[in-house]
């Protein structure tokens, strides 16, 4: 547990195949850990369980008063470990802190996070965590909405909400309700500040290839060519097996259309969410530019290792005694990494000083500021460490 | 919190005057360790559930791995199959080249009728032995030959097999009906002949091919 003036924050996991009860059991353990209700929970619910059945029973326990924002995850992770079909949730007591959760429907990304901001142009947040779904939402967009309204330099954290791999379908909570597909954020505002750190460790290979032809998310043209084509040719054998491929094998933007990148830059990471011969087109996750330069990635277990633990390094520099931590944590890294993705937390949790809070998720895709910038990031590993002060 | 005993709940009496102020601290306590069990027990089924779902994730884990070695030991199986095909293919084609080359440098010329001469060069293996042997038993009687030269000057290297293998050529020709001269012997050869022993066939041993020519076309 931490506290900090009056603010704290505990986290706990249960793991029940039964959601109902999992829920619950959560219920009952943030009780115990706080000694009273919390003012509002943050949780994560493991996409094998149904949402609405965790949420039901997380509700049976405490009153309706207790707010509550969370979303559907590949694997969570909790104060020890990152662990799989669990329900993990940190609670809050707010103190001087306050909050404000908001949802956005499914729709254009840009007009999501207009309407997003709306609800908080009153609130003036000073940090925003948000949990868009990367299947119905475009997340690069939804934060231009959102910093065209709150200001470019707002802290804004989260990640997509996932289910078990199939990129199919995901789930938000706000209080009781279950919703698939949208957005759902938490605003915090009050004395307290964050850092943040976000590294992939994917590296490039094969040559610059530009964008010539895009529809919003869609690459239709790279290099004047099929984009379908292209992708299928750069990955040669590894083609047959395109669910694993394309998670292994993102793209890696090098830099935007006219665009110059600083020399310690490392590429943001594009996973390919669709293949579809049909319509000649490669889906990702945001809008992308034609003109962009991207080269294709690979993902090896040492060097995801590494990224992670350079990504807690920076962060750990930026803040010595943080008050909670979120890490979110892109599923592709699980899936690279294997039977050694419980390492990449150890190493991250080395160095999170020992009794703050911390929570986090498996995600579809995760938000973090880049140079002081909430950027959307896929591929890879965040952290941000949250300080309430005096 | 009201604490009464069985008697007085029996008797709806809210005030029992047979627990004494202990009772009150040691159902705190009770409540208390109560909770705390019920924790302990809610945690270690958790831990149980997670553990379970680790070894299903390890044992799914284990399949996947058992399953991608199969593959590759079927993907070595028929690697190995076909490099063996193709080292096999690879030596028949060796070979195949081996005797080309072994006819080529066994030159069988008719220089006139009736004769013909087979200049040796270079080591007289067993394989130039098999196809000296094939090219001048087929050639003797496609030819007609009565005289056969073989002209020994730019054979290399002689030992035991070699002078062996020369003798029953040359036994295979005289059953032909055809005769053998021996020309361009080296001073080598000739001291391995000696040295060696052998019993040698019924041959013409001249100096050179001049002089076999000549000899072969002399009249009578």
């Amino acid at each position: 547990m931490s506290i900090s003036h009056g603010f704290r924050a505990v986290t706990v996991s249960i793991v029940n195949p039964d959601p109902a009860r999992a829920g619950a059991d959560v219920a009952e353990e943030l009780l115990a850990e706080l000694g009273q209700a919390p003012d509002l929970v943050l949780m994560f619910a493991s996409a094998a369980l149904a949402p609405q059945e965790v949420l039901d029973g997380f509700y049976s326990k405490l009153p309706a008063t207790v707010r509550l924002i969370g979303c559907s995850s590949y694997a969570e992770v909790n104060n020890e470990e990152a662990l799989s079909h669990s329900v993990t949730a940190m609670g809050f007591l707010l103190g001087p802190v306050e909050a404000r959760v908001v949802r956005g429907e499914p729709g254009p990304g840009q007009a999501v996070g207009e309407a997003l901001a709306a609800q908080l142009a009153d609130f003036e947040p000073s940090l925003l965590i948000v949990l868009p779904d990367v299947l119905t939402v475009n997340i690069a967009q939804l934060l231009h909405g959102l910093q065209g309204k709150l200001g470019r330099t707002l802290p804004i954290i989260g990640g997509a909400p996932a289910d078990m791999g199939t990129i199919t379908l995901t789930h938000q909570f706000r209080d009781r309700e279950v919703f698939p597909g949208g957005v759902v954020a938490l605003a915090l505002r009050g004395p307290l500040r964050v850092a943040t750190a976000a590294h992939s460790g994917y590296t490039q290979f094969g040559s610059e290839r530009t964008i010539t032809r895009t529809e919003g998310a869609r690459i239709r043209e790279i290099d004047g060519q099929s984009a379908v084509a292209a992708y299928l040719d750069a990955l040669g054998p590894r083609a047959s097996d395109l669910t694993s491929a394309r998670i292994e094998h993102p793209l890696g933007i090098v830099r935007h259309r006219g665009a110059e990148r600083r020399p310690d830059d490392a590429p943001l990471i594009r996973i390919v969410f669709g293949v579809q011969p049909e319509t000649d087109s490669l889906v990702l996750g945001s809008d992308i530019e034609e003109g962009t330069v991207v080269r294709m990635t690979r993902g090896s277990r040492d060097n995801l290792l590494a990224a992670a633990d350079v990504a807690c390094s920076q962060v750990a520099a930026q803040v010595a005694h943080p008050t909670a931590a979120f890490v979110f944590d892109c599923i592709s890294r699980k899936v690279v990494l294997g039977t050694r993705y419980k390492e990449e937390i150890r190493a991250a949790f080395a160095h999170i000083p020992e009794g703050v809070p911390r929570i986090g998720f498996y995600t579809f895709g995760e938000v973090s500021p880049v140079h002081g910038v909430a950027m959307h990031h896929e591929s890879t590993f965040t952290l941000a460490f949250l300080v309430v002060e005096p | 919190m009201t604490i009464r005993c069985d008697e007085c709940v029996r008797h709806e009496q809210h005030d029992c005057p047979h627990l004494g102020p202990e009772a009150r601290a040691t159902l705190e306590r009770l409540t208390s360790e109560l909770a705390t069990a019920t924790r302990a027990l809610r945690r270690t089924e958790s831990k149980l559930h997670q553990r379970d779902r680790e070894c299903k994730d390890l044992e799914a884990a284990i399949v996947g791995h058992q399953d991608r070695l199969g593959e590759l030991e079927n993907i070595q199986i028929a690697g190995s199959r076909a490099a063996d095909r193709e080292l096999e293919a690879r030596l028949a084609q060796i070979e195949q080249q081996h005797r080309e080359i072994a006819a080529l440098s066994t030159p069988c010329i008719q220089i006139c009728d009736g004769v013909l001469v087979l200049p040796l060069i270079g080591s007289f293996d067993e394989v130039r032995a098999m196809v000296l042997r094939d090219t001048v038993l087929a050639a003797i009687p496609r030819y007609a030959a009565r005289s056969v030269i073989l002209d020994l000057t730019g054979v290399a290297h002689i030992d035991r097999d070699t002078v062996g293998r020369l003798f029953a050529i040359a036994a295979a020709i005289r059953l032909l009906g055809a005769g053998l001269i021996l020309v361009g012997m080296s001073p080598q050869l000739a001291m391995a002949i000696v040295r060696l022993d052998l019993h040698m066939p019924d041959f013409t041993i001249l100096r050179d091919l001049r002089e076999a020519v000549a000899t072969v076309l002399r009249p009578g």
